[in-house]
């Protein structure tokens, strides 16, 4: 950011606008004698999720993608999900090469140091690591398409 | 048009005669528009290439300083090997990766370079030690049919192509210690390690070499190429590009007596 001086609020509202645009859920920054923080509400994105934001009819239908032990009814399932975020801007790929299969699967298990995907910045492919255990639940990007910093990749519970 | 407009830019860019080029020579070169000419250059500057802009003529002296698979193709003269070419950050081992690649039925060529290894292996499963950006760790991916016994030659011929490679860059020849490592004097400078299929459908190349640092192991005596190198540091990109072409023509035009005879001629006492 230019010179000392607080971001002007139109400023704010452009990288909220940004937020928006990417789905980024959280912003913050932290400078001498100043610091931003914002938190988008948490569904602010079309992503597909399980979550019955339009509760009880529809139920059936928004749980399809995530296989097993997902209690689709009634039971408060957002508690468990955990999310792999991407840790920088770039291009996501599941599998190490066009040829390859994927690193991970809906309804493997993962573990801190499972390659999950790749992340492909400045033409250096980075392997991401899950950095946590649980079951893949849902893959929430489509392959070869660009991602945010902060942007949900996988969906784990 | 040879190459994507990035690539062709480069190479305008990477011309060490005149002052640079306009966007509109750029364009005219390259038969593109200015717009695309204007958006390459955006995405190279963005990807760490060092352009300059001075009085509206654009020049690139230098690469990214990170090892970019882009900078190495700008130097490759190769026909298959090290394309495509692909750079990771960090993996376990660029043979895994190039395994991994080859089961899936990618083809000869295929080149895994890491800046980095968690689990590069040396001879007889031991580690081998890739510290970030310091060396050239990197993996091909054949499909040769050669028989099986003459695997062992392969790995010498890779062994060879990287000590002529280096010829061109450092004051003393890196000599050959059985079977394949690369020495000069008592200190380790490369190692070279092959593994096949079964089957025999495919073998993945990996070519290890120390160029900026040579990892302190208690014991053991490592040295790195720009200790020798006549002007150090040596661009990992260049030494890269030629590896392969080296190695490429040993490989292509096969021929064991005359492997047979260079390696001895380079045997390390």
């Amino acid at each position: 950011m230019p010179g000392d001086e607080p971001l002007e609020l139109k400023e704010i509202k452009a990288i909220i606008d940004l937020m928006k645009k990417n789905n980024l859920a959280v912003f913050k920054l932290e400078k001498e004698g100043f610091k931003l923080e914002l938190e988008a509400q948490r569904p602010v994105a079309p992503i597909v999720t399980a979550t019955p934001s339009i509760p009880a009819t529809v139920a059936p239908i928004a749980a399809s993608p995530a296989p097993g032990p997902v209690p689709a009814s009634v039971t408060e399932p957002r508690r468990e999900w955990k999310e792999i975020v991407s840790p920088m801007v770039g291009t996501f790929y599941r599998a190490p090469s066009p040829e390859s299969a994927p690193y991970v699967q809906v309804g493997q298990d993962v573990d801190e140091e499972t390659v999950v995907c790749i992340i492909e910045a400045m033409k250096v492919m980075n392997e991401i690591k899950a950095e946590m255990r649980g079951v893949i639940a849902e893959v929430l990007v489509e392959n070869g398409t660009p991602v945010q910093f902060g942007q949900p990749l996988f969906r784990v519970h | 048009m040879t190459g994507s407009l990035r690539l062709q830019t480069l190479r305008l860019l990477a011309s060490p005669f005149g002052k640079g080029w306009t966007h509109a020579e750029l364009a005219t070169r390259t038969g593109a528009s200015e717009t695309e000419v204007q958006a390459a250059l955006k995405s190279l500057r963005q990807d760490g290439w060092p352009l300059d802009f001075t009085g509206g003529r654009v020049s690139c002296a230098g690469e990214p300083p990170w090892l970019n698979p882009e900078a190495i193709e700008l130097h490759l003269q190769t026909r298959r090997l090290g394309r495509p070419l692909v750079v990771y950050h960090e993996t376990g081992s660029t043979n895994d990766r190039a395994r991994q690649a080859a089961q899936g039925g990618a083809a000869e060529g295929l080149a895994i370079f890491a800046e980095t290894q968690t689990s590069g292996r040396g001879q007889h499963g031991r580690r081998w030690l890739s510290p970030p950006g310091t060396g050239l760790w990197f993996t091909v991916l054949l499909r040769s049919a050669l028989p099986v016994d003459d695997y062992p030659q392969l790995v010498q011929a890779a062994a060879l192509s990287t000590a002529e490679a280096l010829d061109g860059y450092m004051t003393v020849p890196p000599l050959i210690k059985w079977p394949n490592d690369l020495y000069v004097g008592p200190a380790k400078l490369a190692g070279f390690l092959l593994e096949s299929a079964s089957d025999a459908a495919w073998q993945v190349l990996g070519f290890g070499i120390n160029v900026h640092a040579a990892p302190d192991l208690p014991g053991a005596q490592i040295t790195c190429v720009d200790r020798h190198a006549s002007y150090p540091p040596v661009r990992r990109t260049r030494l890269a590009a030629d590896i392969l072409y080296r190695f490429e023509s040993w490989y292509r035009g096969w021929d064991a007596r005359r492997l047979e005879a260079c390696v001895r001629a380079r045997q390390w006492q």
